[in-house]
């Protein structure tokens, strides 16, 4: 059915490979991809181990709805303890992976230990193997892509690692597809770390479903519907470049290292410039949309550049040159590193070689230094060896902890919050740090009706955008379809076979969300840390929308403490007893 | 009547294969969809190709029973002539012929002229092209 | 009056037409000295409701604000994630 009701687990130390019954009570609470799968590393990890040791779990998890055919489901969540910030981290990947994992007839993969000798999983249905990949080590993700999918079958899903992800570089990032990534808070160095280059994954089996007729009867309707809408088709005509416009309208584009929020050169890196290029649309499986842009500029291919990768990489570092950014981005890729961290890390260095703090020999918009970044950061060649330690770090040593805009570790990916304040509690109590994926309130703010510079009402509005990312990405459906809680209950009862309401669904977010605080909780962390740098405090933006703003200390702290209420957590942001008993956690 | 992929408007979903092992034998399994979507990249380069039934008939030819012919610009399977030989699956040159778990046989049959995976495709990239014969 | 208008993301193929984009603007006159987006929003045949946010002259603007002579407009979709 839905479930294959089956988790493969791989220890790499003993390289034993066992499969176990799906924890059938887990699944009901916490459905799949993101919450089961950090529900999984919770339970499984003690506290206070080294990311990078064989202690570290990495699970990837799939959904209830994955391998059939609801819209947008084809995607892989991935969980584990980061080694860049020391927190709860889950990522997610697109490609065929997801799929091919559920086709093998399984639910999760949960890989543990290290692997002596560089190594390969490969799994074909029932047949699991760990291979020698000594001879792929050292390899770029797309030689090594290449090379197994020809060993392999193109058909297959494939997860790698390049150098960066091999010399445990906090960035590092996996890549499927070529050009498709799980990136942030170092996924690819917990891979790295177990010595596992690569898995492969091929499957033949049925996924079953208890109402197909009246499954089919329903994607049919909402697919054309619900999906293909002028909300989503937006992702399908221009992809996420089509955020570059709005950001830079809402004054919310980093610029300079967020020295502002409009960039003179937007024009350049923006939807229109990315069609001039002509991309070729390419989809996840499943997917009615179909946002990946795929374009070819001479040596140079990607899959993008997405929003985030026009946003740090570009405005953020003063470059313009949409060749440029995507010679960066398509090196990323190979790396293996994450651009979001990497475009903010090299806009870092830049500020500081301007404001002569220190010198890191680069400065904005200078594209010959620029474009040798990714191949020094995800080789940890010359000065990328520090800078491959992220800006916290940087920042600590040389100096600029004002501009140094992180949370928890994990750079900030491309909204100002100086332009929008839900955006800043977003950033702040993301548990796996500076992340816009925990949740998105700035789409009903700064990009919506709601006025971006209030407190009021931002506690619930971005609870309220918490809880919709993670459901959505435990069912597991793409963030792409603007669904809502009511159609995602209709597909879930469907799929299940039992009426799952939207209650149940808002009562499941609250209680993953919960198991990631507790996590983090449980590591230590403080609510010190549920903070922004203090450049979003004290340096007023100077173009557009926000001129002149900042987000005051004051204000944060009261948007803070109302959250802490909201959620039920005591004054230190902890989860009560209370609040955990109401969730059944 | 001939299908036909649009590779330019293909995006590689594999919505069609999903819809066609969906509704010839009630699960969700690309392999036994009588249709093949190759979307993915060949060292980094996106290559796009579509695998349907043309009527090559070598499925006819192959098939001892008589359980497969071909008329009015489609085949039809009778179920019941068929011996589960296998024989089919083999002699089809896409490897889009399935016997299923269940000892169904899998093969296009144009859904009865209106093919599922056409009328579900988001972007109209399958199309069919109403052939002489 | 005379407005320059830009529709972003999707709203760009269904109201200005085919083959415009966020490069080409539409300009529109009204006879009013000053109109409100609502009625731009009309002359459009945009229901509000697909509409995110919009920008006048590079700043975002309330839904209330009036729209004069010579304004550039930038009117974008409602979206998810990026």
């Amino acid at each position: 059915m839905s479930y294959t009701g089956k988790v493969l687990r791989v220890n790499l130390n003993t390289g034993d490979v066992s499969r176990e019954a799906l924890n059938k009570d887990w699944a009901e609470k916490y459905f799949g991809g993101k919450g089961l799968g950090i529900k999984y590393v919770y339970e499984e990890l003690r506290e206070g181990i080294d990311p990078l040791s064989s202690a570290n779990k990495l699970i990837l998890t799939t959904g209830p709805f994955t391998g059939t055919i609801v819209p947008c489901s084809g995607r892989l969540a991935l969980a584990a303890k980061s080694p860049a910030t020391g927190t709860m981290l889950d990522c997610s990947i697109g490609g065929r992976f997801a799929t091919q994992l559920k086709f093998a007839g399984y639910d999760m993969l949960i890989i543990e230990g290290q692997a002596e000798n560089p190594a390969c999983l490969v799994i074909n249905d029932d047949k699991v193997e760990i291979r020698d990949a000594s001879y792929l080590w050292g390899k770029s993700i797309f030689e090594t892509e290449s090379q197994l999918g020809e060993e392999l079958g193109r058909e297959s899903g494939i997860l790698s690692i390049g150098t960066a992800g091999e010399k445990l570089v906090s960035i590092a990032c996996i890549g499927t597809e070529y050009y498709r990534q799980a990136a942030r808070g170092g996924i690819g160095a917990v891979m790295g770390s177990k010595k596992l280059k690569a898995i492969v994954c091929s499957g033949s089996k049925d996924v079953t479903v208890p109402d197909m007729p009246g499954l089919l009867k329903l994607v049919k309707r909402l697919i054309w519907e619900d999906v293909l809408t002028d909300a989503n088709l937006g992702i399908y005509t221009d992809g996420t470049p089509q955020i570059v416009d709005m950001s830079n309208s809402a004054g919310v584009l980093p610029t300079r290292n967020y020295q502002d929020g409009v960039f003179e050169g937007a024009s350049k890196i923006n939807a229109a410039a990315i069609r001039r290029l002509k991309p070729r649309k390419k989809a996840c499986p499943a997917c009615a949309l179909g946002c990946g842009n795929y374009i070819r500029i001479g040596d140079n291919a990607v899959e993008g550049p997405e929003y985030e990768t026009l946003a740090l990489v570009g405005s953020n570092c003063g470059v313009d040159d949409i060749e440029a950014i995507i010679k960066f981005n398509a090196e990323c890729d190979d790396v293996g590193i994450d651009t979001i961290s990497a475009g903010n890390i090299v806009g870092f260095a830049m500020e500081m070689t301007e404001r002569g703090i220190k010198d890191f020999g680069i400065r904005f918009g200078d594209i010959e230094t620029y474009l040798k970044m990714p191949r020094l950061i995800g080789c940890q060649e010359g000065m990328g060896e520090e800078l491959s330690r992220g800006v916290r770090y940087l920042a600590k040593k040389y100096g600029g902890i004002e501009f140094a805009m992180e949370v928890k570790g994990l750079e900030l990916p491309g909204y100002d919050p100086r332009g929008s304040w839900s955006m800043g509690l977003a950033y702040a109590t993301a548990y796996r740090g500076g992340c816009h994926m925990a949740g998105f309130p700035i789409a009903s703010e700064a990009f919506g009706a709601i006025d971006p510079f209030t407190i009021e009402g931002k506690a619930k509005l971005t609870i309220d955008a918490q809880h919709y990312c993670t459901i959505k990405f435990s069912l597991i459906l793409c963030d792409f379809w603007a669904i809502s809680l009511e159609t995602m209950s209709e597909l879930i009862s469907c799929v299940r076979g039992r009426e799952i309401s939207v209650a149940e669904l808002e009562k499941a977010a609250e209680r993953i969300w919960n198991v990631g605080r507790l996590f983090n909780v449980r590591e230590g962390f403080k609510s010190g840390e549920d903070t922004l740098p203090d450049r979003i405090f004290k340096d007023p933006l100077k173009s557009g929308t926000p001129a002149g703003r900042v987000l005051p200390r004051d204000q944060f702290d009261a948007m803070l403490r109302e959250y802490y209420q909201l959620r039920g957590w005591d004054s230190n942001g902890i989860p009560t007893p209370e609040k955990l008993k109401e969730l059944e956690m | 009547m001939k299908l036909v992929l649009d590779t330019e408007r293909c995006t590689g979903c594999g919505i069609c294969e999903l819809v066609c092992s969906a509704v010839k034998e009630g699960v969700f399994n690309p392999r036994m969809a009588c249709l093949k979507i190759h979307s993915g990249y060949r060292k980094g380069d996106l290559i796009v190709r579509g695998e349907f039934c043309d009527l090559c008939l070598e499925c006819v030819e192959a098939c001892p029973t008589g359980a497969i012919t071909s008329e009015n610009g489609s085949l039809s399977i009778d179920q019941e002539s068929c011996s589960e030989c296998g024989l089919c699956v083999d002699a089809c040159p896409y490897g889009i012929i399935n016997l299923s778990s269940s000892g169904k046989l899998l093969i296009c049959d144009r859904c009865g002229g209106s093919p599922e995976c056409v009328g579900w495709c988001p972007h109209e990239a399958i199309k069919k092209e109403e052939s002489a014969t | 009056m005379v407005v320059q208008i830009r529709l972003h993301g999707s709203l760009a193929q269904h109201y200005a037409g085919e083959g415009a984009d966020s490069g080409n603007g539409i300009t529109i006159t009204f006879p009013q000295k000053k109109v409100t987006m609502a009625q731009v929003f009309d002359r459009l045949h945009i229901p509000e409701e697909v509409v995110g946010f919009v920008a006048i002259n590079g700043v975002r603007a309330a839904k209330d604000t009036w729209v004069t002579d010579e304004d550039e407009i930038a009117i974008f979709p409602l979206v998810t994630g990026g």
